[in-house]
């Protein structure tokens, strides 16, 4: 009965406000079309026209400088655990990624040269081993595709 | 266990239960330019100058882009963000979904708007609280 109560009391202790969240901003990005792309011909005018809507103010996602534009859908998984309600741990467990990341590069004269492509998993840390650095696909070149 | 211990428990029970709640939270990214997609509705292709278009919307761009061809882009952003939960005093779960969308407005040399496409991704957003699974 003892042994119990032990057990009952560390349960509690160590499972007191234990916390998942999730974030997910612009989930619908990642089924975004690309295929239309087409190398050498769509222009970046063409490619805003298409996709800018979902494009953020941020200044990584428009590289005016490198004539680049970056769509992402981006994820955030949290775990924290309070140790003595309502004490938090001072730290969580995060993992956030861009879970589907499409970069346009184009040239000088504002046509498509590049399509690259990722796709990734946010994991739930330390439940789950976060996943290694995702493979980032050539998807459209002027030499066709490649990785 | 004695009638003591067994309304302690009782009582512990109900405080945990008692205590859990439900979280909804709604979040609006650039309020100022929230009804957008309602505002645009005035802004006439070929006709309203850029100097109109601001005062359609309210508000300066967020940002101007310059195409490769010359070209202006004024670039407006907003967005909405939902987020739901569980409290269960020793197990939460929440959800946020966030919808973060770009009014782009296609300007010529002679500062005409030519074009524009409004996203709607804010639109799409639901209350989701279960942060499991895809």
């Amino acid at each position: 009965m003892r042994g119990c109560k032990l057990i009952l009391a560390l349960v509690v202790l160590f499972t007191a406000g234990c916390t998942f969240s999730r974030t997910v901003v612009n989930p619908e990005e990642r089924n975004a079309d690309i295929e239309w792309i087409q190398v050498g011909e769509t222009t970046w005018i063409e490619v805003l026209r298409k996709m800018g809507g979902s494009i953020s103010n941020e200044p990584a996602q428009v590289d005016v400088a490198n004539r680049g534009l970056r769509f992402s859908v981006t994820e955030t998984k949290a775990v924290s655990f309070a140790a003595i309600l309502p004490i938090s741990l001072p730290f969580a467990w995060y993992d956030a990624r861009r879970t589907r990341d499409i970069y346009i590069e184009f040239d000088d004269a504002g046509l498509v040269r590049e399509v690259w492509e990722s796709r990734d998993h946010c994991a739930w840390r330390p439940f789950q081993k976060p996943a290694p650095t995702p493979q980032v696909v050539l998807v459209k070149s002027a030499q066709g595709a490649g990785s | 266990m004695t009638s003591l211990q067994a309304l302690r428990l009782s009582a512990f029970a109900l405080l945990a239960f008692g205590a859990s709640a439900c979280t909804f939270s709604r979040t609006y990214i650039n309020p100022k330019t929230l009804d957008l997609p309602e505002r645009v509705k005035q802004v006439e292709k070929g006709r309203t100058t850029a100097a109109e278009l601001q005062q359609i919307l309210g508000a300066p761009p967020h940002s101007i882009l310059r195409a490769p061809s010359g070209e202006k882009v004024y670039l407006y952003s907003y967005g909405e963000t939902k987020t739901a939960g569980l409290t269960l005093v020793v197990f939460n779960l929440t959800k946020t979904n966030s919808g973060i969308d770009a009014a782009l407005f296609f300007v010529d040399d002679k500062d005409v708007v030519t074009d524009y496409t409004v996203g709607d991704n804010s639109r799409h957003i639901h209350w989701e609280w279960w942060p499991f699974g895809d």
